[in-house]
């Protein structure tokens, strides 16, 4: 039996039996995304004719994979033919462009589904937005209490995937974007190694940053969306031909602790649930190492990047009279601000990434790091971030300035709002982020939780 | 052809600063030019200013462009280390992006 929940492998079967049809699945998940979609401001724009049609399709031609008639979402990043591509900005109100995203594409010749796409943080949050609602849709609201942020910026796709509202999604993350919508929803997110997803289509945020990857609801069904879509595409040159698979390591992993502050933060229920979840690693035999990486100034170098990279990309819109149609004031400064971004400090940015890769010497002593993304759950939806994310606590380190992969699922709640914890990799390691958060799934049930309100649609 | 269309731009912008030079030094000689802050400066270059809760924010957001590059002189990078750049010479007919 087909729920809205289901897995990808689950709905494949069923599909593949004949038990359900694309077009019933699309209709199941059309109709709750029209419904809760709406409620939580998860969606940019429904692409309903199109859905069926490809549904229809679907029912009618070989299976071309396992995704194959399975309905999907996008972030409102990637481009679509035939229908508008907003960024999530109110400034981009009648952007269209007339070919589809790479990753789009790929999943569109696997017989993908769209249903939609996605509510997002408007230009992925470019010039540090300080407020849920820096959307043209609104602030997206978490799948776990409307009180709550959905998170950002890949609010939309990380809200349907847990809400049951999609098959999966597409999200994007320039430095959080997907972890931090996985962590607030409860759902289960994989950015890639940087260059491992093909970027055409996408909007830039920091060229040299910007990964593209699944937010689904568990790692089983990201490693099959993250196959579909990795590979070299002529059209980035950013993106790679590196080693590539999903396939477990063999043997048991070593894990690395970063050192914590939970007592900084207030924050002994997530201290808590992220030691039942070493626990959890441990009694699967894997072994549990402390590590630490060279204390540097990664987001320092993070935040001149994305600035620099930002205001180049987004010039045109900045210096327009557009700008002030965001509705984020902050943001709306902080994008005039960054266009004064000085040359020399982009490119000691870029000089020190080299300097960063020292720290890779992690790897020599763990194959990944689990670490809590948050230390707290998803942030009120009416509060400006300079006064909610004061002890939210989280450190990846070098994670996002060195383009290693990392996945996020959830590792309990707190107050009846979803906790996660995420599993960082060497660049290009994608498999052992994979194995690690497979493993946990398989022992625990977090990830099964259903939301309050979305289980009444079926 | 890339180059002469520059180097016309050039020369036509290099007249037109001229001209609004000439325009300004008599007023710097009346003493009637106002010397703009970092943050009139900014929005000189917008196609409008700053309204409302944005304008008030932009002095914030200037002054944090400011720290980060004073933050990022406080860790001094290996002599002649190479920016993470990479441009790679083609022949024209090889960009394929």
């Amino acid at each position: 039996m087909v729920s809205p929940f289901s897995s990808i492998r689950e709905m494949a079967d069923a599909l593949r039996r004949k038990k359900v049809s694309s077009v019933e699945l699309t209709q199941m998940y059309l109709k709750r995304l029209e419904a809760l979609g709406e409620e939580h401001h998860a969606v940019a724009q429904m692409t309903t004719e199109l859905a069926l049609k490809q549904a229809m399709a679907a029912d009618n031609s070989q299976s071309r994979s396992l995704l194959h008639g399975i309905p999907f979402g996008v972030k409102d990043l990637y481009a679509v033919k035939g229908y508008p591509t907003r960024w999530g900005s109110p400034g981009h109100a009648d952007q269209q462009f007339d070919y589809n995203a790479a990753a789009v594409q790929r999943l569109f010749d696997l017989g993908g589904v769209l249903l939609a796409k996605l509510a997002m943080i408007e230009l992925a949050g470019g010039g540090n937005y300080n407020s849920p609602s820096a959307s043209a849709d609104g602030a997206c609201l978490s799948a776990w209490d409307k009180t709550r942020w959905a998170g950002g910026s890949s609010s939309g796709s990380g809200c349907s995937a847990a809400l049951g509202a999609a098959g999966y999604t597409l999200g994007s993350e320039t430095s959080g974007s997907i972890i931090c919508p996985s962590a607030f929803n409860g759902a289960t997110g994989f950015r890639p190694t940087y260059g491992r997803v093909s970027r055409y289509g996408a909007m830039a945020l920091a060229w040299t940053h910007d990964k593209l990857g699944p937010i689904c609801r568990s790692a089983d069904d990201c490693g099959l969306v993250l196959d579909a879509i990795a590979g070299r595409d002529e059209r980035d040159p950013s993106s790679i031909d590196g080693p590539f698979s999903l396939k477990p390591l063999g043997r048991k992993l070593k894990i690395g602790l970063i050192p914590q502050t939970f007592k900084q933060s207030d924050a002994a229920a997530c201290e808590k649930l992220y030691d039942d979840a070493i626990a959890v690693f441990k009694s699967l035999g894997h072994e549990a190492v402390d590590v630490a990486w060279p204390d540097l100034p990664y987001d320092l170098a993070v935040g001149i990047i994305v600035a620099a990279e930002g205001a180049s990309a987004h010039e045109n819109f900045i210096r327009s009279d557009r700008l002030q149609l965001l509705p984020d004031k902050d943001q709306v400064a902080g994008l005039a601000a960054s266009l004064k971004t000085p040359a020399v400090d982009y490119l000691w940015a870029m000089r020190f990434r080299g300097e960063a890769l020292q720290a890779n010497q992690v790897w020599d002593k763990c194959d990944c790091i689990f670490t809590p993304v948050f230390y707290h759950g998803a942030v009120p939806a009416d509060e400006t971030f300079d006064k909610s994310f004061a002890k939210m606590g989280g450190n990846d380190g070098p994670a996002n300035l060195l383009g290693w992969p990392a996945i996020a699922f959830p590792i309990g709640f707190e107050g009846g709002l979803p906790i996660g914890g995420q599993v960082i990799g060497p660049a290009f390691a994608e498999n052992v982020c994979l194995q690690a958060a497979t493993d946990y799934q398989r022992e625990t049930d977090w990830h099964r939780r259903v939301p309050p309100g979305a289980e009444v649609l079926s | 052809m890339a180059n002469r269309i520059s180097r016309r731009h050039v020369i036509e912008g290099g007249a037109a600063a001229l001209a609004a030079g000439a325009l300004r030094i008599p007023d710097l000689q009346r003493g009637k030019t106002k010397l703009l802050t970092p943050v009139e400066a900014l929005e000189a270059e917008l196609a409008k200013p700053l309204t409302g809760a944005a304008k008030s924010a932009l002095p914030g957001a200037l002054a944090g462009v400011e720290s980060a590059s004073r933050a990022r002189l406080r860790h001094a990078l290996t002599e002649n280390s190479e920016p993470s750049l990479i441009f790679k010479a083609m022949p024209k007919d090889d960009r394929s992006w």
